[in-house]
């Protein structure tokens, strides 16, 4: 035993073991949230069950089943349902029924004992709406212009109304939002003549012109608009639900119907990618419990680039000064412990600062220095994506400080020597030799820092991000990117969806589904980070040090 | 910049190198003293080196040849706690002086060091690297000068078909003549090598041996080597330095066959060092 532990065999086992828990844990934590969030995805088996109710009527639930549990029967005793008290314990399952319109729960639980009959019928649909959520039941028949239609019909008028969504949300954002955006751009240059007394009837005339040109273009827009509204509101899919109630939905409500029943398993697993699809690209409905969360993608990895944008330079240059420049005295070693230090500051303390001074006291002077035609309304002097990006720079500069740091001291002095031997000033030196050698080191600052930054809320919170925001920072009026900009983001959104939404319930897999995109999102902006590292090593690679 | 004069001095006439007349003179070193902090490095050494020639420092570890190298192209400013008394002319004006641009200097007075420090760059820009610090960017010229130099390297043949290939893919031998390529791609006047050939093999330290001696042609040659009989090759000089003293200084033959102090005799003679 003695020497088993003299051998050293103990420790090896002891470190082994922490790699293997570290391990574990973390592919434990992926497939955790990977298989939560992915089966949201997976279109499910819709089942119907005859059952009874509290007043012991039969019923009908048509739904998926979302969960499984097992609980005391004595927890159940006082019900009187005539369950059989010998058990110990009963098993109940959570059905997601759907049909807002007719139940005011989505889910309902249904003991197994109580349960008479399960069946999984191939006529069962669900159909996927805008609003209201799903609606769970069997198809009737389909009503086009008024007259009755074959069902047949009916994949090809889901695709025509959606060809006919798109376009209005085409119109919508794109043409009308532009003509709006011009109209207030007008508005704001005429208070601005107003405010700097410089109107004169001429201008005035000139803007006022324009302004009913741009609100001419706006009337041809809503009439063909309120055309197409037309089209799409005429058609209606007829349903019966489970109570045997027979209702309508107009096909502009619908987005997808699908028979789940009657799919093969690669017939789901094409649902499966279409959906992953559509969560990818589009926008959120009913309060983001629904729909896609391509404007929180788009708000988090616009934040980190400009976030990497800044933080970059102003960190190198700052490791580059206390590294090569600043006095090698207490009061450098003061600023160096500092700047560690800083990295220790609660992330919650840097949305405060920068709400204090980036929003109120940076953007305040900028609205009355440069945009004061708008006040009292802010335009830079509230929350948005340059504040989120600046202060997250801050967050995270003293790593990106101190891996450069640590870089630029690894060079061998031999490389110095040999480019101040050669006449090269100590600047040429830094740019042309130091610089392209410490490249990998700044790179592993920079990929630390996107890892900090994308996985950052609590700041955020303060700075910038909205649970919902009516447009991108990036669109096509100029100047395209607008940095003023609330955004949405990815962090933000897991906890609006799994905290502060109506149907907590029903958004749980949308957590775990958010979540997994998030960390994949976060791993290949790293991936690419550390691609671009690995070249830069390779290219400066030294032979020994 | 200033052009390399060519060689007028015979090597087979013996200098008088306490007497020597101004256009003899490369540098000249005038009661020099320097300090590591409190401690004294090099003690009031005085020596004039000839142009066109190769000069050896040599002596035991320690005693103070480096330092007095670096002191030529002040590599030893790069030293915070390095205080330095006493004069170096070039040209009959002192380094040292308040107008003197070191840059400037380093470009005349060359300097290869002891372990060969290529940078991660290409072997081409390695050698035309100090020839871009100075703003020459004509891909003509700069063609030209690297060819020349790695010519006058020896290294021309052996690179030539992979002048664009990282220089780091060389040898050792290899490394240290791209060094010295790098160093005269400049033209300076004056080449110090420090100790050249100890990080090297026994052929690699044969060829850059050959080289010193094709290189005094163009240049003055100051090597500072720890290898008696190296020194014994290739200088025309010697100076022998004990503890920060310059002991004897003369013509290579005469201080090792006839050294005129006790100190040099024992240390050529392996006693100690």
């Amino acid at each position: 035993m003695n020497s088993w532990f003299k051998s050293g065999s103990p420790w090896v086992w002891l470190s082994a073991g922490g790699v293997s828990i570290s391990l574990i844990s973390v592919l434990g934590l992926l497939w955790l949230i990977a298989s939560r969030g992915l089966s949201y995805f997976w279109p499910a088996d819709i089942y119907q069950f005859e059952t009874v109710n509290e007043q012991g009527q039969a019923v009908t639930v048509i739904g998926e089943i979302y969960d499984r549990e097992s609980l005391p029967t004595k927890q159940l005793s006082h019900l009187n349902l005539g369950l059989d008290p010998n058990k110990e314990t009963i098993e109940r399952i959570l059905v997601k029924t759907g049909n807002r319109e007719l139940v005011s729960l989505d889910f309902r639980w249904l003991l197994i004992p109580l349960i008479n009959k399960t069946s999984k019928p191939e006529e069962l649909v669900v159909v996927e709406r805008r609003t209201n959520g799903n609606f769970y039941g069997y198809i009737e028949g389909i009503i086009l212009d008024g007259k009755p239609e074959s069902i047949e019909k009916m994949a090809e008028l889901v695709e025509r109304v959606d060809d006919f969504q798109e376009e209005m949300e085409e119109l919508q954002k794109a043409d009308i939002g532009a003509i709006n955006y011009q109209i207030e751009r007008l508005r704001l240059k005429k208070r601005k003549h107003i405010l700097d007394e410089t109107l004169t009837l001429e201008r005035e005339q000139e803007i006022d012109d324009e302004v009913a040109r741009y609100n001419a273009d706006y009337q041809v827009l809503e009439t063909k608009l309120m055309a197409i509204r037309d089209k799409v509101s005429r058609d209606q899919l007829v349903v019966r639900a489970m109570g045997g109630e027979v209702i309508e939905i107009n096909f502009e409500e619908i987005l997808k119907v699908t028979y789940n029943n009657k799919l093969s398993v690669f017939g789901r697993a094409s649902v499966f990618i279409q959906q992953i699809g559509s969560f990818l690209v589009d926008d959120p409905r009913e309060a983001n419990t629904e729909g896609g969360v391509f404007p929180a993608i788009f708000g988090t990895v616009l934040m980190v680039l400009l976030m990497t944008v800044v933080v970059a330079p102003l960190g190198v240059v700052a490791a580059i000064y206390l590294h090569e420049y600043a006095g090698k005295n207490a009061l450098t070693k003061l600023l160096r412990i500092a700047v560690i230090n800083l990295a220790g500051v609660p992330s919650i303390v840097y949305g405060v600062f920068g709400l204090g001074f980036f929003v109120y006291m940076v953007g305040g002077s900028l609205d009355q220095l440069f945009y004061a035609e708008t006040l009292p309304s802010p335009t830079f002097g509230t929350p948005g994506v340059m504040w989120s990006a600046l202060t997250l720079a801050i967050l995270t500069l003293p790593v990106v400080i101190v891996s450069t740091e640590e870089g630029l001291s690894r060079i061998p002095s031999a490389m110095r020597h040999g480019s101040l031997a050669l006449g090269a000033t100590k600047a040429e030196t830094l740019w042309r030799i130091i610089l392209p050698i410490a490249s990998p080191a700044i790179m592993t600052g920079i990929i630390l820092a996107i890892a900090r930054a994308a996985g950052e809320v609590a700041p955020l919170m303060l700075v910038g991000v909205v649970k919902m925001a009516p447009n991108l920072p990036l669109d096509g009026n100029f100047p395209y990117l607008h940095l003023d900009r609330k955004f949405m983001h990815l962090g933000f959104h897991i906890y609006d969806v799994g905290f502060q939404s109506p149907n907590v319930e029903a958004a749980r897999p949308l957590v775990f589904a958010t979540a997994f995109l998030l960390v994949t999102i976060i791993v290949s902006l790293n991936m690419t980070a550390v691609t671009i590292r690995n070249r830069l090593r390779e290219k400066y690679r030294m032979l020994e040090h | 910049m200033i052009s390399v004069t060519p060689r007028t001095l015979d090597p087979k006439v013996k200098l008088d190198l306490n007497n020597l007349s101004p256009e003899q003179v490369a540098l000249e070193i005038k009661n020099l003293n320097l300090y590591y902090g409190e401690k004294q490095a090099l003690q009031n050494i005085s020596m004039s080196i000839p142009k066109g020639q190769v000069t050896a420092f040599i002596g035991p570890s320690g005693c103070g040849k480096s330092t007095l190298l670096r002191c030529i192209n002040r590599m030893n400013d790069l030293v915070d706690i390095c205080k330095i008394e006493g004069e170096i002319n070039l040209h009959g004006e002192n380094i040292y002086g308040k107008q003197v641009d070191v840059a400037a200097l380093r470009r005349q007075v060359g300097m290869v060091f002891q372990r060969p420090n290529p940078f991660p760059k290409s072997i081409y820009e390695n050698v035309v690297y100090g020839l871009r610090i100075m703003g020459e960017n004509n891909r003509r010229v700069l063609d030209e000068a690297a060819e020349k130099a790695l010519r006058s390297a020896a290294l021309w043949n052996e690179v030539k078909d992979r002048l664009h290939d990282s220089a780091l893919g060389l040898s050792g031998g290899q490394q240290q003549r791209l060094v010295i390529a790098r160093a005269i791609a400049i033209k300076p006047e004056v080449l110090l090598l420090d100790e050249p050939t100890s990080a090297l093999d026994p052929i690699s330290t044969l060829t850059i041996e050959e080289l010193i001696n094709d290189l005094k042609k163009q240049f003055t040659v100051v090597i500072v080597t720890h290898n008696m009989q190296q020194a014994a090759r290739v200088s025309d000089q010697t100076a022998f330095m004990y503890m920060g003293d310059l002991i004897e200084y003369s013509d290579t033959n005469t201080l090792f066959t006839t050294p005129a102090k006790k100190k040099t005799e024992d240390y050529i003679t392996g006693r100690y060092g």
